[in-house]
């Protein structure tokens, strides 16, 4: 990047960058509303490589699309309280202003939404739509802009691009839309690219088009990403890392195959356990995690996931437990972890007493439980003794 | 696009052709006898009768009506039996008066809520939204008669910087004509802007919650160019909409304004021709009320598939 006029920030390109591109340490976005403050994203720390992708899942409410608006600074105005750091390329671009942030915005990090459908302006051509960011923020002439436009929806699969530039948002199918979005964050060549749930309003085959799109993008223009879904099947093939958040809070963090091979919170086993597989018999139910997700304003004492969970003790209700190291890259947050001998002996100890988070887990992994560990009075987790 | 003109053009012809029935009937349901009128009270039964046969009441009154229709088809409205000025040129006079007081007061009102509404928008329940909303209810509640009075009171008898009553016509003197109607004008602008700021308001702080606003502050765009390129076209739509409204009201609410300002607009011309039972120009002049009043929403209409392309198709 070509140093900029004065007041300008400056970036060092990305190539020449030592270090993550993205480093986020104990970022919390709390709400004030009429009940009270609404911990929305609690103290989330994770770092990200140039040209890697981090998944970050969860169920609705868990805080991801806060997490993720908060990561660019988007959230603004005197009812948002922001804490931690954000670091880009160095720079904590958590301590900018709204002005100097707008610098960073598009250039730098960049954002595809969730719903083409709501967050492309419905009265306005999509030539504007793609080329204003190209006019304004790269300084482009209006040819040069409608080039470039052309060319960009070319390279994400739009059919004759020229023509579809002087369409409405409405005259374009879901697929098409999305597309369109993603040619516009990928506009002004971003080296962050955030998607917020990219392929939630599209078919199921629409879906497969787009995350190939964005990985392909990601690769010719070595961006980081950070994918924000709900589904583990979307980000299995798709991420380097993944890290699963619960009630604002990350509860578990590794790299993709070791998250998928050591499971190690309950959380995380349940997400996996509702994705139904190829294998499973047809028509078998859906294995859901029973309950919701936790008031916000008043989370539970101790693991905000405890009430849900299979596997949970007094303790967990009581003392909230730490991110733990569990080998290289695999951090998780639990008393009584999965595949650890006190995690069986919770789980065989929570089906003899008839817990109902755990009798809905039901299947091959409680009848093991039930074999292999025979009941004990309330086990404890990691050496503390629970009451 | 020219199949929808057509299409609303013949709309217009067949409301055109219910209005003139209704008029008709209406002011010839009126109590009261233009005889009496013209001979006076005293006159004798015999002239009464005569009078009646010479304007051609004494037929019945669908003949009345066609006779009515024929000459209006024929570009004659008729003429006022007591002045004996057709109705045309009535026209000719009143017309000028109200389409410059509706057009300028309009649009002073839009070109005054239009910013007053971006500001209050961005930041709502703010110090500036807050006194903005304040004063235009004030402004609401405030008759544009009284506007009139104490303006006329501080304008032209305390400093005598506009004249009190009276219109130019443009053709005459462009600057007299601009003194004349600037007082009236801003009177019928007050309330205006109450209603075109509330409705821009609210449906701009409606707007600028979406996503699509979002979107295109993340495309680091500024705030002005997201209120005025994003946010304030799909926000118009209301607005227009009431601006058609207020308007197509203001074709006979300017009335006291013109009697106060001493201009004889089209309104005030009709309550003259009512009271006087001058039915001719009452039937002319309430037909083509009626008619504008069609064509401003009409013309609303089309604007606002102009305005939303979402609904252009449909």
């Amino acid at each position: 990047m070509s140093p900029k006029a004065d007041g300008q920030l400056r970036f060092p390109d990305v190539a020449d960058l030592n270090g993550p591109i993205l480093e986020v340490e104990n970022l919390t976005t709390h709400f004030q509303s009429d009940r009270g403050l609404v911990r929305a994203v609690d103290g989330v720390s994770f770092t990200l490589d140039r040209g890697r992708t981090l998944g970050v899942v969860g169920e609705s409410g868990s805080g991801k699309t806060v997490l993720s608006r908060s990561v660019m600074g988007l959230l603004q105005g005197n009812r948002v309280v922001k804490g931690g750091t954000v670091r880009y390329a160095g720079h904590e671009i958590s301590a900018l202003s709204p002005a100097e942030l707008r610098q960073v915005w598009a250039v730098q990090i960049a954002m595809v939404f969730q719903d083409p459908m709501t967050a492309l302006n419905p009265v306005v051509r999509i030539g504007r739509q793609v080329t204003e960011g190209l006019r304004i923020r790269l300084g482009l002439d209006r040819k040069a802009a409608t080039e470039t436009a052309v060319a960009l929806l070319e390279s994400v699969g739009i059919p004759s691009p020229a023509a579809r530039l002087r369409n409405y948002p409405h005259e374009l199918s879901g697929g098409m839309r999305q597309r369109v979005m993603i040619a516009i964050a990928l506009a002004c060549g971003p080296k962050l690219l955030l998607a917020d749930e990219p392929t939630t309003g599209l078919d199921v085959t629409v879906q497969a088009q787009i995350l190939d799109l964005l990985g392909e993008q990601q690769q010719e223009r070595s961006m980081a990403m950070i994918l924000v879904t709900h589904d583990l099947g979307v980000v299995a093939n798709r991420t380097d890392e993944i890290a699963v958040m619960y009630a604002g809070k990350i509860v578990e963090k590794a790299p993709t195959t070791e998250l998928f091979a050591h499971t190690r919170m309950p959380y995380t086993e349940a997400l996996l356990r509702s994705i139904p597989r190829l294998t499973d018999p047809s028509h078998m139910r859906l294995r859901a995690i029973p309950g919701r997700p936790p008031d916000l304003v008043n989370p539970p004492a101790g693991c905000r996931f405890a009430p849900r969970c299979p596997y949970v003790q007094e303790q967990c209700r009581q003392a909230e437990p730490p991110l733990r190291n569990a080998g290289p890259g695999h951090q998780f947050a639990c008393w009584f972890p999965v595949g650890s001998s006190e995690g069986e002996q919770a789980l065989a100890y929570n089906l003899h007493h008839k817990v109902p988070a755990a009798l809905a887990f039901t299947g091959t992994r409680a009848d093991n439980a039930l074999a292999a560990v025979p009941p004990e009075p309330t086990p404890t987790g990691d050496g503390e003794v629970a009451s | 696009m020219w199949s929808y003109l057509g299409k609303r053009l013949a709309q217009l012809v067949v409301i055109a052709f219910v209005i003139s029935i209704l008029v008709f009937l209406l002011v010839h349901l009126l109590p009261g006898d233009p005889t009496v009128t013209i001979l006076g009270p005293s006159d004798t039964h015999q002239a009464r009768q005569e009078l009646l046969k010479q304007l051609g009441l004494d037929k019945p009154l669908y003949e009345q009506y066609f006779i009515w229709l024929w000459n209006i088809l024929q570009g004659n409205l008729g003429q006022s039996f007591l002045t004996h000025e057709t109705v045309a040129s009535a026209v000719g006079h009143a017309a000028p008066i109200d389409i410059e007081l509706i057009i300028g007061s309009q649009l002073v009102a839009v070109l005054v809520a239009v910013p007053l509404a971006l500001l209050a928008a961005l930041r709502p329940n703010r110090a500036f939204d807050r006194s903005a909303t304040t004063t235009t209810f004030g402004l609401l509640s405030f008759p544009s008669y009284v506007a009139g009075v104490l303006m006329v009171d501080a304008f032209a008898v305390g400093i005598h910087l506009f004249p009190a009553s009276g219109f130019t016509p443009i053709t005459q003197s462009l600057t007299q004509n601009l003194r004349g109607v600037t007082m009236p004008i801003i009177a019928l602008t007050l309330g205006s802007v109450a209603i075109y700021f509330r409705l821009l308001r609210a449906d701009l702080i409606a707007t600028l919650q979406e996503d699509f606003v979002t979107m295109a502050r993340a495309k680091g765009l500024s705030t002005r160019y997201i209120l005025t390129r994003h946010a304030l076209r799909p926000s118009s739509f209301a607005l227009l909409a009431g601006a058609g409204i207020s308007i197509g009201s203001l074709l006979t609410g300017t009335f006291v304004i013109e009697y106060y300002f001493n201009m004889a607009g089209m309104a005030a011309t009709l309550v003259d021709a009512i009271q006087q039972r001058d039915y001719l120009v009452v039937q002319g002049l309430a037909l083509i009320i009626s008619v504008a009043y069609v064509i401003i929403n009409m013309v609303v209409d089309f604007l606002l598939t102009l305005l939303d392309p979402r609904i252009r198709r449909a």
